[in-house]
């Protein structure tokens, strides 16, 4: 407990060198601690976006801003440990914010353009300029070719203008912010206020002639005539779109037409608008306001086409409901329309039922429209013939097509029974689900029960285990995936897997993400799992945190979850657009040349990479810190080891005279383990099993034993209580092991680097290869060349790490220094099968414990940590 | 009749998130607003059996909305939705007859299941006081009818007006049912 105190520190800048490797190692736990928070508020957002919850917007701010400042610290700290060539990181931070901040905040500046875009130039990309309405008429006639009337958009640049030009902004703010909230007869009073201020402004004289100038070219098209000036809302997708009835104003002619644009804009200010600009602190000027001109269609008749039926989206019919006269009396409720059922596929009418229609809605030569009875013998009668109905069926049909999705379409036809399509916008239908219940399951046989939901949801197919990425290759499409950690290589089979379940880890991991992301019910913490039969066909609930025997698709189906049911809400839409921006994980693979600082393109990328940094920068300072001989203690064993002890505790500051410290003083978690290891095995001279046989004489020729005795280098371990660098030299080999285990298993890696060897550079490789199988079957993953070997394991928990550790030190005992013996593969296979027994380590996947040859040089194949 | 909610939040993606819910996972009738101060208007329209109601809104907050409507003496029962650091708020409603909170953000279930429950309570409100005024009733052979009559017209619902089930099930006399029947009839007329 006490040996630190007794490190003697031999001078002033040994001191500054342990004292700024303290630093450093704060900074470390620092960063991964922060990296835990975040993954845990990407893991909360991501179960929020499936369609099991509701929220609102402030959960994602809140969200944000939690995550926000994880990010920061995280990169603070990561520039703590690694310095200057960490700094683009904040670059990359401030441009990824910024962008999330705009979705946040729905601003979408007003883009300069034209006053006015005829209908002919525009299409769904101009919806930020001309507002959804404007965009959808211009998309269906020039991208459909379908019959819409001519007519034009008036810009929110225009809108911009006008506000500007009369100097409006600052008044209707003033006006806004003198609403007592608590009176609704107040809104009325500030709504009528801006109103009439609106109506008394002009329209900028540039605005007016684009205005006219635009309405000439119409009736120079179209013949003189009246148009309908409808409001074209902006920004529908973002948090602005508020429900609002916007004004609209039918047969408006030619000297109505500015006093109308004008109306329209103020009808952006009802009572209802300005509760919400009060209520959500937004400048109600960073909505633009876009107007539909529309020449007027003297409607002989008029209703909606629903290019499905809302309740039975799956079935043939196209439904239509139809009304004499405009349009205005069936969006409205005043009368009840006829409906038709129009085949799709057909065209034909399938059913017909209609409605009485004493009055209807018809313009007036004079400009507006008045209501007028319709003729008693006609109140029965269908609105539209069957020509209207087939050609309505097929117009819905294309357009469904085309924005791949059920439409809702307004539509009218004139006296001279033309057809016109006035509006479409997408149509909300409710699929039904099969089993919306639980299936009982209560006779079900259960494997095993327990776990922490990472992805919801239930899956079933043939259990197969995998240890480490080289168990993958055979990993059959469907099967319910098991394995030890949640280990990155796991990314190679997530389009192919029902179900995934491991032993440990938690919501908070890399992977968990992409489980969620690929929507693979996934269970984590199932301690048994390893003990579930390879080939048995078994139910994984990931919701329920069950495993059932055998398949349950009734379970599986009740289990899918419903995002339908939110899927195309501002909120959800809005969520998930945040989520791209800061939850993806681009940076998948360490030993990418794309793994850098510049290519991190979210949050969660810029965590991932510094995680991945930090872990590699901690390494590197503890082991190239400087006189570690003076600064340690030499550890007593019988291990004839001269290992030096730097302990990096925070509080390691006292030094005596002391210069030894015994093993029972050692009170680093992960060096006990691994020094329990090494003893285990203990210190053998000679590196041949008795019972070698007719081996002997081989690996004899090979073995100088004066090499055997040469230790005189020393090693050195730096050490916390949770934490462990420790560097290895004997003879010409270098390992290195760094160990972090902590209670939090999401925290926790151990990583093995090994290099070097006096032998030949074949028996060096057969060596690593040997060392490397062991380890692929305690999980880990490795990356390397030749006779490196890098390899790393991470998320095992607590237990699990100190007992990796343990056999990490027989491993090292086992196999130091064997290289001298392995002088063909045949030689090496006998060794690796007979290392992998003395362990008990068996081959999980059941596949040929084969040792890699130096003919097989290995490629990285997963991700570390 | 269906049972009807009314649900108040400034936020309006919530109330639709809220709207979709109960269409589409419950038997409920909902109408929303996002602009509380037009409660007062809304409640005199039309009666509600529940009032869902965010606790922060301007102008009129979820508290003010629940006493509101007990100052009224009104009927409707109010859940209040809050956000997980409003939850003293919460807590405190509860002492003022609150029916219970929800904290943002929930699962759809918790939201179906509390709407449920409120609803059942509100039905078995309405069944207590329609059965209440019997007990009143004297002398006691004029309350014995009444509740001759409430017995007879509940066993009608249950059989469909089958006269020979309502003997079967009720061993009364079949003449004695016939004649409370008419009765029954005569009162709806």
């Amino acid at each position: 407990m006490r040996w630190f105190r007794h490190a003697f520190l031999a001078g002033r800048s040994d001191a500054e060198g342990l004292s700024a490797l303290q630093e450093r190692f704060a900074n470390f736990l620092a960063l991964l601690e922060r990296n835990n928070q975040v993954l845990a508020v990407i893991a909360d957002m991501e179960e929020k976006s499936q369609g099991e919850h509701l929220f609102d917007a402030n959960y994602i701010r809140a969200s944000v801003a939690d995550m926000r400042a994880g990010v920061i610290e995280i990169i603070d700290r990561m520039i703590a440990l690694g310095g200057d060539p960490y700094r683009p990181l904040r670059d990359r931070f401030a441009a990824i914010d910024q962008d999330v901040e705009a979705l946040l905040e729905g601003k979408r500046p007003i883009p300069a353009d034209d006053y006015t875009i005829p209908f002919d130039q525009l299409g769904r990309d101009r919806a930020g300029s001309v507002g959804g309405k404007n965009a959808q008429l211009g998309e269906m006639k020039v991208r459909l070719g379908l019959p819409v009337p001519d007519g034009f958009a008036i810009t929110a640049w225009a809108y911009k203008r006008f506000i500007d030009a009369n100097d409006l902004q600052a008044r209707i703010t003033a006006c806004i912010h003198s609403v007592d909230v608590k009176r609704f007869d107040d809104l009325q009073r500030v709504s009528d206020e801006i109103r009439a201020m609106i109506a008394e402004s002009l329209v900028p004289a540039d605005v007016a002639l684009a205005v006219q100038g635009s309405y000439s070219d119409l009736v120079e098209r179209a013949g003189p005539r009246s148009v309908s000036l409808r409001s074209s809302a902006l920004g529908e997708d973002t948090l602005f779109s508020f429900a609002g009835q916007y004004g609209s104003f039918l047969n408006v002619r030619a000297g109505d037409l500015l006093d109308v644009y004008r109306a329209v804009l103020a009808s952006k200010f009802t009572p209802q608008a300005i509760y919400y600009f009060l209520s959500h602190d937004l400048s109600e000027s960073e909505l633009g306001m876009s107007v539909s001109c529309v020449s007027m269609v003297d409607a002989a008749a008029s209703g909606v086409v629903y290019s499905r039926d809302p309740v039975r989206p799956d079935g043939d019919d196209v439904i239509v409901s139809a009304i004499p006269g405009l349009g205005k009396y069936l969006v409205d409720g005043t009368l009840t329309p006829d409906l038709f059922r129009v085949s799709r596929t057909t065209g034909a009418v399938r059913q017909a039922s209609l409605a009485v229609k004493p009055v209807r809605l018809v313009l007036r030569p004079d400009g507006g429209t008045r209501e007028e009875p319709v003729p008693p013998d006609e109140q029965r009668r269908a609105s539209v013939g069957e020509g209207v109905l087939e050609q309505l069926a097929r117009h819905a049909v294309a357009i469904e097509a085309h924005y791949r999705r059920p439409q809702d379409i307004e539509w009218a036809v004139d006296h001279d029974g033309r057809l016109f399509l006035l509006q479409t916008r997408p149509l909300r239908v409710v699929r039904a689900r099969t089993a919306a219940v639980l299936p009982d399951v209560a006779a079900c046989e259960v494997v095993t029960r327990g776990g922490i939901t990472v992805s919801p949801g239930a899956g079933t197919g043939v259990v197969h285990h995998a240890r480490s990425t080289e168990d993958l290759a055979g990993v059959p499409f469907g099967a319910v995936l098991v394995t030890p950690t949640p280990f990155p290589g796991l990314i190679a089979v997530m389009d192919r897997v029902s179900a995934l379940l491991t032993e440990v880890g938690g919501v908070a991991s890399h992977m968990a993400t992409l489980a969620r992301e690929c929507r693979i019910p996934t269970l984590a913490g199932v301690g048994d799992a390893s003990a579930i039969s390879a080939g048995e066909v078994v139910t994984v609930d990931a919701t329920g945190a069950v495993v059932y025997k055998g398949a349950i698709p009734a379970l599986v189906e009740a289990r899918r979850p419903e995002s339908e049911l939110f899927e195309d809400t501002v909120i959800f839409n809005l969520l998930d657009r945040v989520l791209e921006r800061v939850a993806s994980l681009n940076l998948l693979h360490p030993s990418d040349p794309d793994f850098t600082a510049e290519r991190c393109q979210t949050f969660h990328d810029l965590t991932r990479f510094a995680h991945q940094r930090a872990m590699e920068e901690m390494f590197s300072k503890a082991k190239t810190l400087e006189h570690k001989e003076r600064l340690g203690v030499k550890l007593e064993s019988e291990i004839p080891l001269d290992v030096y002890i730097l302990c990096i505790d925070r509080d390691a500051s006292a030094a005596t005279g002391r210069r030894t410290v015994s093993e029972d003083e050692i009170i680093s978690e992960p060096m006990k383990a691994f020094w329990a290891g090494v003893k285990q095995e203990g210190w053998v001279s000679q590196a041949l099993p008795a019972n070698g046989g007719g081996l002997m004489s081989v690996l004899a020729t090979h073995l100088s034993s004066t090499q055997q005795d040469t230790f005189s280098e020393s090693s050195f371990a730096i050490l916390s209580r949770e934490y462990m660098v420790l560097s290895l030299r004997m003879g010409y080999h270098f390992t290195t092991i760094e160990a972090l285990c902590t209670p939090e298993s999401s925290k926790n890696y151990i990583r093995v680097q090994h290099k070097g060897g006096g032998a030949s550079l074949d028996r060096r490789v057969r060596r690593v290869a040997l060392i490397m199988n062991l380890l692929s079957r305690l999980g880990f993953e490795h990356r390397g060349k030749g006779d490196f070997l890098d390899s790393a394991v991470s998320y095992l928990d607590a237990r699990t790490s100190l007992e990796t550790l343990t056999l990490l030190g027989r491993i090292t005992m086992l196999t130091k220094q064997l290289d001298m013996a392995l002088s063909n593969d045949r030689i090496a296979q006998w060794y690796q099968q007979d290392f992998a027994k003395k362990l008990g380590l068996a081959s999980p996947s059941g596949a040929t414990a084969s040792a890699r040859t130096a003919s097989q040089p290995y490629e990285p194949s997963g991700p570390f940590f | 009749m269906r049972q009807r909610i009314l649900a108040l939040d400034d936020e309006i993606h919530m109330l639709k998130l809220l709207e979709r819910i109960v269409t589409e996972k419950t038997p409920y009738e909902i109408v929303t607003s996002h602009n509380v101060l037009e409660l007062a208007a809304l409640l005199e329209r039309s009666r509600f059996d529940l009032i869902i109601t965010d606790l922060k809104m301007p102008g009129m907050d979820g508290l003010d909305v629940l006493r509101f409507v007990k100052a009224q003496g009104r009927d409707e029962e109010v859940i209040i939705i809050t956000a997980f650091g409003s939850l003293d708020t919460a807590v405190e409603a509860l002492s003022h007859g609150v029916f219970d909170y929800i904290t943002k953000p929930f699962k759809k279930e918790q939201i179906v299941v509390t709407v449920d429950r409120a609803m059942r309570w509100q039905r078995m409100k309405r069944e207590a006081r329609a059965r209440a005024p019997i007990f009143d009733v004297e002398p006691y052979a004029a309350a014995l009818q009444a509740f001759e009559r409430e017995y007879v017209r509940r066993l009608r619902d249950r059989h469909g007006g089958n006269l020979a089930a309502m003997v079967e099930r009720s061993g009364m006399p079949e003449d004695v049912l016939a004649r409370i029947g008419r009765d029954l009839d005569a009162d709806a007329t």
